[in-house]
């Protein structure tokens, strides 16, 4: 039943498959662009603004997903002393970071042209704000204490302690009154994107999290060879 | 025609700029990984997939 | 299935658990009394005494109330009950439409009037290509 969290499976996987995942990669990418740039209608009221969506929801999408993973990961790491999943949350914390970021920035980027500001400290611009602040503090942990197991089980609590936000980010908008507008894409209703600027939406998603796994990879087979030089 | 493009009506700033800095940072994060993996490739082949699992000691799922 | 050790801290973190979920809520309750982004128009009517400090005021703009008169734009929030009538000098965000939300920033003269510092659009989760959204329009129109 765990053969599946032995290291050697996702480091065969990283050999056998890392070049048919670029290659899919460069097409889903080329394929997503052109509909997120070109073929994509304007919307009624932002008008262009909205091709900023297409950044802006993936990027925060994954780095909430990723940081999910990582909080999971760590939970288990700590109660049942299983290593693998920090080395699964270490390595997954860089995308997660460049992830928020990126969904901050192109937010700020679409901020400025359609509210009028390019930051305002509502509920869900601080939670998103503070989950860089976590991932900052969670991969400089790793990076500052050299010693393996001390850095494990203080990343492991940071991570479980971070997940607290996770649910703040997501229902925010929900519970306080906030510039930002509600969910689009909600599980107990229907969509309120219309097809033709949902589908380029979920395009650009799905090449987004082919890209994670890329970069999970080639991460992880440098974690894995990494832990054994750090053990000498 | 590409001007107009550009120009994205108006907003072109914005989204150009929103775009490219999820590609730079996007290339950055692929490129300083590939980076570090290449510093350690040396080392890789120890790791034949047969060994791994005595070389890499951090399995203890059993443990469970 | 699961060893002794791993119960025990398992037990550790659920006592954790509960305790930081207890917290947690205190503190939530808390900030949602104290921390408010925005007032509705109704809530600023509920209030006893007029914040000198500059607050935010959220809701409709109301349809046909922009007014532009030597650079100064005159308009109306209104939560469709209670209106609070808004001045402000300087630039509307392109999304600043009539029927639309938004939100301003700025001092509260009295309960109906407010001067405005910055005006930020507000905008909602629908998206839609101009066309459908024509057709929607005279869907709605034809159905009155």
């Amino acid at each position: 039943m765990f053969e599946i969290f032995r290291p050697r499976v996702f480091f065969n996987l990283a050999n056998s498959s890392l070049f048919w995942l670029k290659l899919l990669f460069i097409i889903s990418l080329i394929i997503s662009l052109s509909f997120a740039l070109i073929f994509s209608p304007i919307d009624y009221l932002q008008k262009d603004t909205v091709r900023i969506m297409y950044v802006h929801v993936p990027s925060s999408w994954i780095s909430l997903f990723i940081f999910l993973i990582i909080g999971v990961s760590s939970f288990i790491s700590l109660i049942f002393r299983i290593k693998i999943f920090s080395v699964y949350a270490k390595t997954l914390a860089p995308i997660g970071f460049v992830f928020s970021l990126i969904s901050l920035v192109s937010g700020s980027l679409w901020g400025y042209p359609t509210w009028g500001t390019w930051w305002s400290w509502d509920a869900r611009l601080t939670s998103m704000l503070v989950l860089v602040l976590i991932y900052f503090i969670y991969i400089c942990t790793w990076n500052l204490i050299k010693n393996f197991n001390t850095a494990e089980k203080i990343t492991n609590i940071i991570a479980i302690i971070g997940l607290i936000n996770l649910p703040i980010i997501k229902f925010s908008v929900n519970w306080w009154n906030t510039l930002h507008q509600p969910s689009s894409i909600t599980l107990s209703s229907a969509p309120t994107i219309h097809v033709s600027i949902l589908a380029p939406l979920l395009m650009m998603f799905f090449t987004l999290c082919i890209f994670s796994l890329i970069i999970f990879l080639i991460r992880y087979k440098y974690e894995i060879i990494n832990f054994r030089i750090n053990k000498k | 025609m590409i001007l107009n493009f550009l120009n994205m009506g108006g907003y072109g700033f914005y989204i150009w700029l929103s775009y490219s800095f999820a590609l730079v940072s996007l290339y950055s994060l692929y490129y300083f990984s590939s980076k570090q993996l290449k510093s350690v490739k040396h080392l890789e082949a120890i790791y034949s997939s047969s060994s791994l699992e005595k070389v890499v000691d951090l399995n203890s799922a059993q443990r469970i | 299935m699961f060893s002794k050790s791993s119960i025990s801290r398992l037990k550790v973190f659920f006592l954790f658990f509960f305790f930081t979920i207890l917290v947690i809520f205190f503190v939530y309750k808390n900030i949602k009394k104290n921390s408010v982004y925005f007032y509705s128009p109704k809530q600023v009517q509920n209030l006893n005494n007029m914040p000198s400090a500059p607050v935010r005021i959220g809701g409709l703009v109301k349809q046909g109330s922009i007014k532009k008169n030597n650079g100064i734009y005159n308009f109306i929030i209104t939560d469709l009950n209670n209106d609070i009538f808004v001045e402000y000098k300087g630039l509307l965000p392109d999304l600043f439409i009539e029927g639309k939300s938004a939100v301003v920033e700025g001092y509260l003269k009295d309960k109906k009037s407010f001067i405005a510092r910055t005006v930020l659009a507000k905008h909602d989760q629908n998206y839609m290509p101009p066309e459908i959204a024509k057709m929607l329009k005279v869907k709605t129109e034809n159905n009155k």
